[in-house]
């Protein structure tokens, strides 16, 4: 009788692709996820290969050429391809460096609170009770500090060098990815996989490690990438405002609060490390958005 | 009330064709509906969840999504041609004219806003007259459809209610302009089983007493059986059998109409207890054009030709229509055969 | 609604006494204050003076509890700098903060739901694509530069507004721009996400059958379910525009709490860097609690409860 109906041609069937291979199907598709990867992408480059890009040494000043245009304008030339500042260091140069200084505190940042979030958040989810109480009062009374006020401050105290700003940013932004991961981590404690393991004597270390934590990898990866957008903004900010990256190390920031004094008759100074800071965030943030839409099929928010 | 059959029908679909672009191809949820409808009529369309039964009343109204593609050789609503009709006019419709009961009472109202709110603004919307004559027919039906304290209900917030007493409250909504159609999707499978027979002999009463048709849609044919007056059986985006309630549940001519009724132990003829029967098999993915029967899979009489032609639709001389390319006669000397093995048996996975 | 109230309190008052202890903390675990106060050059004895004037000598938590104690008591201690009751200088500064703090998030909010509720209504169309667009782009945007620019075009170049100050409406109009344009991304993205989830309820495909219009369906219906994570979200985000007025502030000169906070933290003045740090905490703690029981109350069915 089988082989009666065995004729399956006609009928339409749909082979789930592997999840891997669908999401990167998505990725391919997903327009803003390209954009904004291939911007983070060039600054990295920059940042990485900051050496053999910079025409000049950004920290060499030349007030014989101070306040020399970009080349599109009257008076520019080849040689300083956007100009110098007020004391004759090569802006393209210092650009390229502030790419260096800019990912260094971003990235490291991001992964310095992606580390003591995920530590909370998963601790409090996996264990619950009482611990989980605790957890969920430290990321309240985080939420509750005015966060920029403590970076001033401690920055004030413990002086500006592109460690400590580091480190003090990422103590800024653990909040997100405990909140994230201690949900995700609640949902996965019960699911079989987690409680087979538990009951075939699985050392909890291994369960947290070996079990829970790549499974919260999409979620980290999410959150850091919106994370280092902020902790990008926040560095450039303290460094605005004297209290961040210190002089003469070449940070976006600090290289608009230099102009500052300038801008009314030389624009493109603030112009164009805002223009860095602004492009760099919009493409984290499209990558951010888009990995989310990546690795979350329903919906998107 | 007496159905005239003679009259043109209030609702006449033909040809009705549903599709939804998917990054996996085009699905197509109904592929050729048909079914008329008259004033004062009960029509029970059942079938499995993902066989088009919901999403061809949502057409109807117009609800279906929006990116969906909707076609039809004929889909008239009193008179109108409901596919010409524009987006305003659709809405004066809806509500108005024909109105719908949802599956889940405990979602389709709306939590932030008073029962009363939500009873009245149907009637304000089709300025059928003044808050307080919309106010004066809320608290009316709401005590025809059996609760009390209706004055007081008016005030109150959907959680503060049981979900049968909700149930109920989206009837009197359903009923707030005097629709000429009422279609009740799965309206009590959300509730206890205490509660569905009253709130289906409710409905029943309702509809004999202010005139309606009713388009009764469910997965269960024991449960609509007693009410209806035809029975519109779905398969895969088509209705593959349509007749009389009695006739249908009784004679199934077609083989999945047979499968649906020995699933239910208590419309089984001779009441032998049997084990509990089930069609094996799976609905078909609706994803792109197909050829043949899309019951084939799961059917035990099907034939090498199933998979050749569509099954083309067939009349018996009492009026019964099915789409199945066995005659009538051999599907009834299957049927009856002495030693009928369950069609569980039969049938083999795909 | 009375014990989550109770609940919430408790709780409040928990996270307050935490965030008043690490405001302390902070900057007495840093390093040797008097040995600041007494300024470089200062001899050993210079240092033990200072320390013995403020008190710095005795143990840490005699010190809190001193501090606590006098805070209780409406004293926030006196400025290092200005030798001003440090009290008054933040009475004096929040008004203009608080003004600015609630004009900008009127403005974000005045854009923020009808373009999220637009984006959400024709979802994944050019009009959500746009929409979505502005909110990264605002999200992006540093707000120290967006100042410097607008500064340069409004002020210096179009000649339409005064440049630094808070004197009259004019001298507000750009740092509301600003603070703004800083929080307006997430209220959209909220609403936005919201209004779609709403949408998709059955109670939303119940009024579309009911044959209500779209407005109804929209405003009435879906917004009053979507809007109750935004208003949470606005206590956020007002307690945000109060502490991080910072760098709006100082680029306008506006003397708000976040230029003072500023200008203390650079002559280290530790009493009210410590007492606006207190403050900032305590009004955001206040904040979400108000935005907790706001919710709790727009929602009947927490009502009950």
């Amino acid at each position: 009788m089988t082989d009666r109906i065995s004729d399956n041609t006609a009928m339409p069937e749909a082979l789930p692709p592997s999840p891997t291979r669908e999401m990167l199907w998505r990725a391919t598709g997903h327009i803003g996820f390209l954009i904004g990867l291939t911007i983070f992408l060039t600054v990295l480059i920059f940042a990485i290969f900051a050496p053999w890009i910079a025409p000049h040494d950004p920290y060499a000043q030349d007030l014989t050429r101070a306040l020399e245009p970009p080349v599109w304008a009257d008076g520019g030339s080849w040689g300083h391809i956007l100009g110098t500042d007020n004391l004759g260091r090569d802006n393209f140069s210092r650009l390229v460096y502030g790419a260096r200084v800019t990912m260094i505190a971003g990235v490291g940042a991001t992964l310095f609170s992606a580390v003591l979030g995920t530590a909370i958040g998963v601790i409090g989810g996996y264990y619950g009770g009482r611990i989980d109480a605790a957890m969920m009062f430290l990321i309240n009374v985080k939420l509750a500090m005015p966060g920029i006020l403590i970076a001033l401050s401690l920055v004030s105290i413990f002086g500006g060098s592109l460690l400590v700003v580091t480190l003090i940013l990422g103590f800024l932004f653990w909040d997100r990815f405990a909140v994230v991961t201690r949900t995700a981590t609640q949902q996965l404690r019960n699911m079989e996989f987690v409680v087979a393991a538990e009951v075939a004597g699985a050392s909890r270390f291994r369960i947290l490690f070996i079990e829970i934590l790549p499974n919260l990898t999409n979620h980290i990866i999410v959150v850091a990438s919106l994370e280092m957008a902020l902790a990008i903004l926040v560095e450039a900010s303290l460094s605005f405002l004297g209290l961040g990256i210190q002089p003469p190390m070449p940070s976006w920031g600090l290289m608009i609060s230099e102009a500052r004094t300038l801008m009314f008759t030389n624009p493109h100074l603030i112009m164009l490390p805002g223009m860095a800071i602004f492009t760099l965030v919009v493409g984290i943030n499209l990558m951010g958005d888009g990995l989310r839409d990546i690795t979350t099929p329903q919906g998107r928010g | 009330m007496a159905i005239d059959y003679g009259a043109p029908p209030l609702l006449d679909i033909a040809g009705l064709h549903l599709s939804i672009p998917t990054s996996g191809g085009d699905l197509r949820v109904l592929r050729g509906v048909d079914y008329q409808l008259w004033q004062g009529e009960t029509l029970a369309v059942v079938g499995e969840s993902g066989s088009g039964k919901s999403v061809s009343s949502l057409a109807l109204m117009g609800l279906h999504p929006r990116r969906a593609s909707v076609s039809a050789e004929r889909m008239t609503f009193d008179g109108q041609n409901i596919l010409g009709l524009s987006r305003p006019a659709l809405r004066k419709l809806r509500g108005n004219q024909m109105a719908m009961i949802f599956q889940d009472p405990m979602t389709s109202l709306n939590p932030v806003l008073t029962i009363g709110e939500q009873l009245v603004e149907t009637y304000s919307a089709h300025g059928k007259g003044s808050r307080a004559q919309a106010t004066e027919r809320a608290i009316y039906l709401l005590e025809r459809v059996g609760i009390r304290n209706a004055r007081e209900r008016l005030g109150q917030y959907p959680h503060q209610l049981s979900g049968g007493l909700r149930q109920r409250v989206v009837i009197a909504i359903a009923l707030m302009c005097n629709p000429k159609l009422i279609i009740a999707d799965e309206p009590t499978t959300a509730l206890d089983v205490t509660v569905q027979a009253l709130i289906l002999s409710l409905l029943k009463e309702l509809q004999e007493e202010f005139g309606m048709a009713l388009i009764l849609i469910s997965h269960d044919i024991g449960v609509v059986s007693s009410i209806a007056d035809r029975v519109a059986i779905m398969y895969a985006g088509t209705i593959v059998e349509s007749g009389g309630a009695d006739e249908v549940i009784h004679e199934p001519l077609h083989p999945y109409t047979r499968g649906l009724v020995d699933c239910v132990p208590r419309l089984r003829p001779g009441r032998e207890r049997k084990p509990l029967v089930t069609i094996p098999g799976i609905v078909p993915s609706l994803l792109g054009p197909s050829r043949g029967c899309l019951f084939r899979n799961r059917c035990p009489k099907a034939l090498d030709t199933c998979a050749m032609t569509d099954p083309a639709v067939q009349r018996t001389a009492s009026g019964r229509v099915f789409r199945c390319i066995h005659s009538e006669a051999v599907l009834h000397a299957a049927h009856t055969r002495p030693a009928d093995p369950a069609p569980v048996a039969a049938g083999g996975r795909a | 609604m009375i014990n989550y109230a109770i609940q919430r309190l408790i709780l409040a008052f928990f996270v307050a006494v935490a965030v008043s202890i690490i405001a302390f903390a902070l900057l007495r675990l840093s390093g040797d204050l008097a040995m600041v106060l007494a300024g470089d050059g200062a001899t050993d004895e210079e240092v033990r003076q200072m320390a013995e004037r403020h008190g710095l000598d005795r143990p840490f938590v005699v010190q809190y509890f001193d501090w606590l104690i006098r805070m209780l008591q409406g004293d926030l201690g006196t400025s290092l700098f200005t030798h001003r009751p440090t009290m008054e200088m933040i009475l004096e500064a929040v008004p203009v903060t608080a003004k600015i703090a609630f004009l900008s998030l009127g403005a974000a909010l005045a854009f923020a739901i009808p373009l999220g509720v637009i984006a959400a209504a024709y979802p994944n169309t050019w009009i959500d694509r746009a929409v979505l667009a502005l909110a990264v782009a605002g999200k992006a945007m540093p707000t120290f530069w967006m100042a410097l620019v607008l500064m340069y075009w409004l002020g210096v170049q179009l000649r339409w507004l005064p440049i630094s100050g808070s004197a009259t409406w004019q001298h507000l109009v750009m740092p509301v721009i600003v603070l703004g344009t800083s929080v307006m991304p997430q209220l959209m993205r909220l609403t936005r996400s919201g209004m779609l989830d709403t949408l998709e309820s059955d109670f939303i495909r119940m009024a579309w059958a009911k044959g209500l219009p779209a407005h109804v369906v929209f405003f009435k219906h879906a917004l009053r379910n979507a809007i109750l994570p935004v208003v949470a979200m606005s206590a956020i985000s007002l307690g945000f525009l109060l502490g991080g007025a910072v760098i709006v502030e100082a680029i306008f000169s506006i003397n708000g709490i976040g230029l003072l906070a500023y200008r203390s933290i650079l002559r280290i003045d530790f009493p009210v860097v410590q007492a606006i740090l207190f403050f900032l905490s305590f009004v955001y703690i206040f904040l979400t609690l108000i935005a907790d029981l706001i919710n709790a109350w727009l929602d009947p069915r927490i009502k009950v409860k």
